[in-house]
């Protein structure tokens, strides 16, 4: 990246809400005309009523993913609080101080080769018997209606319960997940949110993570009370005889959950509306059970379910991005979802085509932070995707999407109408 | 049997037998080269399945694409000879050819 150019900072970008509304409905219906403007106009720019930088299309969206000055800490915001003594340290603040966003690069990078084998094909490939009993028995309940609503039959009940079981928690404590720690998590830790409420969101995921720091002790004590997941989590030692703490994993599983109570959500519906809406993809996809990996990639490009970006990066230092001086310490949004649809990189992006190449996909992010779940994530779509196309070959959407306007993250539908067909 | 031979971060060499038709890295992989992360899968998405290619085979390889080239740039590592293992295809041409496992990124 190239060096700071005091010069840049005359040419100051800025947008207002009056340029990009994500809360504005009509947006969250239609975000195309204006994710095209701001990749054509405002690549980069000051959104003045968010007090953030915008950051879109596929070339700045991928470099300020990977850039080493753009932090995911929220200690590198300029308007952070003052860290409390640890002293004072609630299970939140513990579990945050080890978590992937927050620890130093180099940190990071021992966590993600200590976790990664976890993740791995072979262990998500032992977890997929249950998950996919969770998703047959989440089937069976839909049942055999002419018409119900992927949204809440679907797209709210498989996610959590599937990390839950990743994990070996038992389904009592889902709700404890989802309502709990998960819901309160995203919102504790988003700098978007005025610092009152967000402490309010701290208070709501202690119960959650007092549950799960019981539950890592007892594995540590015993690794067979531990899953394969969990098991190896607390044993993997690398050749230096390094292995991670009770708090780094709880760090690692709250992040789990979190990012399974948000974006996984959205992974049913737009697959979903993605096939339905797309007969001709559909087909191709029949024929050709072993494009599902592609074919779930390709869905979740063009579906661009994200209003706002993921985590948000804070600068270390005055850094150039795309024109703009993005300023140590200021808020920068990574607004994904353009760069699945940017022209310049997608030819014809609103076309649906399962035989694309995905190659320099950033769906799942990109550089360090890059989604360590995605085995997890395609495990669950693809799983879903079967059983729906068992039970339902002849579905078709009814009726225009509709959304969860008040989400400060995504756009999420509340109700995706299908017509069974089965009679 | 065509083989791989690499070079892991702790510089120890060994042989890994090749299949035609797999990438590189998922030679790697099978051949249980575990400090190759390859977390995207092999669609070329996170560059943790970089390799360095010894120069005698290096200009036999299929040119890199934007893409491959743009992820390597975000490595502290890349050499002259850098490549992402999944974007090549393993085959008997590549028999004996040897690959080295970079430093760990960002450590």
């Amino acid at each position: 990246m190239a060096e700071a150019d005091p010069g840049v900072a005359r040419q100051r970008a800025e947008i207002d809400f009056s340029i990009f509304n994500p809360y504005d409905p009509d947006f969250v219906r239609d975000p195309y005309p204006t994710w095209n403007r701001l990749m054509d106009d405002y690549p980069v720019a000051w959104h003045r009523d968010m007090q953030a930088w915008m950051v879109t299309t596929h070339k700045y969206c991928f470099e300020a993913l990977g850039s080493p000055k753009f932090s995911t800490s929220y200690h590198d915001y300029k308007h952070a609080p003052p860290p409390r003594p640890e002293s004072e340290w609630n299970e939140f603040d513990r579990a945050m101080e080890y978590s992937f966003t927050v620890v130093k690069p180099g940190e990071h990078m021992r966590l993600r080769k200590l976790t990664q084998p976890a993740f791995s094909r072979a262990v998500m490939d032992q977890i997929e018997d249950k998950i996919r009993d969770l998703i047959v028995q989440c089937f069976n309940d839909i049942g055999t209606p002419d018409e119900f609503n992927v949204a809440t039959d679907i797209a709210q009940r498989i996610p959590i319960p599937s990390i839950a079981r990743m994990i070996g928690v038992p389904k009592e404590a889902d709700d404890l997940f989802e309502h709990g720690l998960g819901f309160n998590l995203l919102r504790a830790t988003n700098p978007l949110y005025p610092h009152e409420e967000r402490m309010e969101y701290v208070r709501g995921t202690l119960p959650g993570f007092r549950y799960l720091a019981e539950m890592v002790a007892e594995i540590r004590a015993d690794p067979s009370k531990g899953n394969g997941f969990m098991k190896t989590l607390v044993t993997t030692v690398d050749e230096t005889g390094d292995c991670l703490t009770d708090w780094e994993i709880l760090a690692m599983m709250s992040a789990l959950v979190a990012a399974g109570a948000d974006t996984v959500v959205d992974l049913h519906t737009v697959i979903i509306e993605a096939l339905l809406s797309h007969p001709e993809q559909r087909q191709y996809l029949r024929e050709n059970p072993q494009a599902m990996e592609m074919a779930i990639l390709e869905m979740l490009r063009w579906g661009g379910q994200g209003k706002l970006g993921s985590t948000p990066r804070f600068p270390i230092e005055d850094t150039e991005l795309g024109g703009q001086l993005l300023g140590k310490g200021e808020t920068i949004v990574i607004l994904n979802s353009t760069a699945w649809n940017d022209p310049r990189k997608w030819p014809d992006p609103r076309r649906l085509d399962f035989r694309r190449s995905q190659s320099g996909n950033i769906i799942f992010g990109a550089g360090p932070h890059f989604c360590i779940g995605l085995n997890l994530v395609k495990a669950q779509g693809k799983i879903m995707l079967e059983e729906f196309e068992k039970r339902f070959p002849d579905a078709e959407l009814v009726g225009e999407p509709e959304y969860d306007m008040s989400h400060f993250n995504a756009r999420r539908m509340s109700k995706l109408m299908v017509r069974t067909n089965l009679r | 049997m065509p083989k791989l031979i690499v070079t892991t971060r702790d510089g120890a060499t060994g042989e890994i037998e090749g299949v035609a038709g797999l990438s590189v890295m998922e030679t790697l992989k099978n051949g249980g080269v575990d400090e190759l992360l390859a977390q995207c899968g092999g669609c070329c998405s996170c560059a943790t399945c970089h390799v360095h290619v010894d120069e005698a085979f290096f200009g036999r390889l299929p040119p890199l694409s934007d893409d491959e080239d743009q992820l390597l740039d975000t490595s502290q590592y890349r050499a002259a000879t850098s490549r992402l293992s999944c974007q090549l295809r393993f085959d008997p041409e590549l028999d004996g050819m040897k690959l080295t496992i970079p430093p760990e990124e960002w450590a």
